[in-house]
């Protein structure tokens, strides 16, 4: 049930700044793929969206944003990384930054998502249900991703940040701006419902 | 005292349980998320579209909205500016009075407490208007059309010029009108007169038609008050103390309580019944007036003690 491409770059305006050309799609390192992009050069805006947008994804996902927002989300988040990007400070890493977006997305997703289920709720009619997943997921992946609804917002992002995207203690404190006490605290509270979580799941 | 190196744990997946199995089945999993091209293709689209069309339509139709609510009230009000309304704590008023105030740091009374915090009248007052009818000012003050709080502060103004002939003109311009401005320049051209042009009775006179007009504005305490420190300054000793009785019953009495009593402790004191004096001083003082306040006073009757006690015992 994969997502098929509704429009392949190649049919985007040529004029357009943002359309990159860039089919030499070699990995490049990111501060000099930053640069560019601060320097406005266009194709390197796509190389960044290459490079980076499963990762964003991929946290996106585990950070609770439905399937079906996904890609919006995703959207969302690079439009952020291009708008504020000439604020971005070289010395500081790129991915972490992101992190930092994609946790301030995925907490707007999953507020709204709330809401819209709230309001489905009193218009009677399940909105999370009445949308197909868009795309497949595995079992063990749907597993995990039932386990991380058990916890909270604070205990998901690092439980998510330490254990499924392997970020340092440290890093983790830096993007949230916390001690790394805290980020300990969290994450032993976090693991143990997670553990919790996994092993009721036959029950 | 250096910090205490925090060890963060081995991670899950690194474990040999089935929480760590789970993880590691799940990261060997394919997961078909969107297509790059296909997130690419629908950012490029989002860059290029307006942002938030549908919040413009709703913050212009809000703006539109509060405008014509704005122009209805304004309407409403013109129609029925006679009308009468429950009292207006308008901080436009206060603001105005305040500036005026501190504009003219000579108009304001000397013993006063409280001179340029002017408390609005809590009871039902007499509708005034937010904006004054259009008045154009004669001589050398009228700028054009004013109106409201600028017409005060142009008056205000020309009194810190020293045009104090034409500042009492432009507050008797403003004065004919029924809104507050109106009330407020008769206030201050009273105390223009009283102070600076030192025409005791043509103030006097300007208080009595503010009483008049305004029985319930909000100055009419503060009209009282000068009026009666008015009265005591042109020797009018008897009507002033007759009038701080009266007022001290009403309104006045109430909210300027203390001030009463300590200018009958003046008046008192002037005259050399200090006994009477100081016991309007100690009611003062109790009221909250400050004894920075009625210092003068009491040594005036002290003065007037020592000198009783010398006259009446030469030789102690």
């Amino acid at each position: 049930m994969g997502r098929e491409d509704p429009a392949p770059s190649e049919t985007l305006t040529a004029a357009d700044p943002m359309h990159a050309l860039s089919s030499a799609s070699a990995v490049e390192p990111v501060d000099l793929l930053v640069e560019r992009c601060v320097a406005g050069e266009p194709s390197a805006w796509r190389g960044l969206h290459r490079q980076y947008h499963r990762t964003a994804l991929s946290v996106l996902r585990r950070l609770g944003v439905r399937p079906e927002h996904l890609e919006d989300c995703c959207q969302d988040v690079f439009l952020d990384v291009f708008r504020y990007l000439p604020r971005f400070r070289q010395d500081a890493d790129f991915r972490t930054w992101l992190y930092r977006v994609c946790i301030s997305h995925a907490r707007v997703s999953r507020r709204r998502a709330r809401v819209a289920s709230l309001i489905g709720g009193l218009l009677s009619h399940s909105v999370s249900e009445s949308v197909a997943h868009p795309f497949e997921e595995g079992q063990a992946t749907r597993a995990i991703a039932g386990a991380l609804e058990k916890l909270s917002e604070a205990e998901r992002v690092v439980f998510v940040l330490f254990e499924l995207e392997g970020v340092a203690g440290k890093e983790i404190a830096a993007i949230l701006e916390c001690p790394e006490a805290t980020v300990f605290r969290r994450l032993h509270h976090a693991r143990k419902r997670f553990v919790d979580a996994v092993e009721s799941r036959g029950d | 005292m250096t910090k205490p190196v925090i060890e963060f744990p081995a991670r899950l997946v690194e474990a040999d349980s089935s929480v760590g199995h789970l993880l590691r089945q799940a990261f060997e999993e394919p997961t078909s998320f969107p297509s790059e091209s296909a997130t690419w293709h629908g950012l490029v689209e989002k860059r290029e579209q307006p942002k938030r069309p549908l919040f413009r339509v709703f913050m212009t139709a809000a703006a539109v909205g509060a405008v014509g609510t704005f122009c209805l009230i304004w309407l409403v009000r013109r129609e029925h500016g006679s009308d009468r309304v429950t009292a207006y704590a308008d901080p436009q008023m206060t603001a105005a009075t305040a500036s005026s105030s501190s504009v003219l740091p000579g108009l304001v009374g000397a013993n006063r407490s409280t001179a340029s915090g002017v408390k609005p009248t809590r009871a039902t007052t007499t509708k005034t208007e937010a904006k004054s009818p259009q008045i154009e000012l004669a001589g050398p003050a009228s700028a054009g059309p004013v109106d409201s709080e600028s017409d005060t502060s142009t008056c205000a103004r020309l009194a810190r010029e020293g045009k104090l002939e034409q500042a009492a003109s432009c507050y008797d311009q403003i004065a004919r009108g029924s809104s507050m401005a109106a009330e407020l320049a008769l206030y201050e051209k009273a105390r223009l007169e009283s102070r600076a042009l030192g025409r005791g009775a043509a103030a006097l006179s300007t208080l009595d038609e503010h009483a008049r007009r305004f029985p319930q504005g909000v100055l009419s305490t503060e009209a009282g008050l000068t009026r009666i420190e008015l009265l005591a300054r042109l020797g009018r000793a008897n009507e002033a103390l007759d009038s701080i009785e009266r007022a001290l019953g009403g309104a006045i009495g109430k909210e300027r309580g203390g001030d009463l009593h300590a200018l009958r402790g003046d008046i008192l004191s002037s005259r050399g019944d200090c006994r009477a004096a100081l016991a309007a001083y100690a009611s003062a003082r109790t009221a909250g007036i400050h004894p920075s306040r009625l210092k003068a006073g009491e040594q005036r009757c002290a003065a007037l003690g020592d000198t009783q006690d010398s006259s009446s015992n030469p030789n102690p």
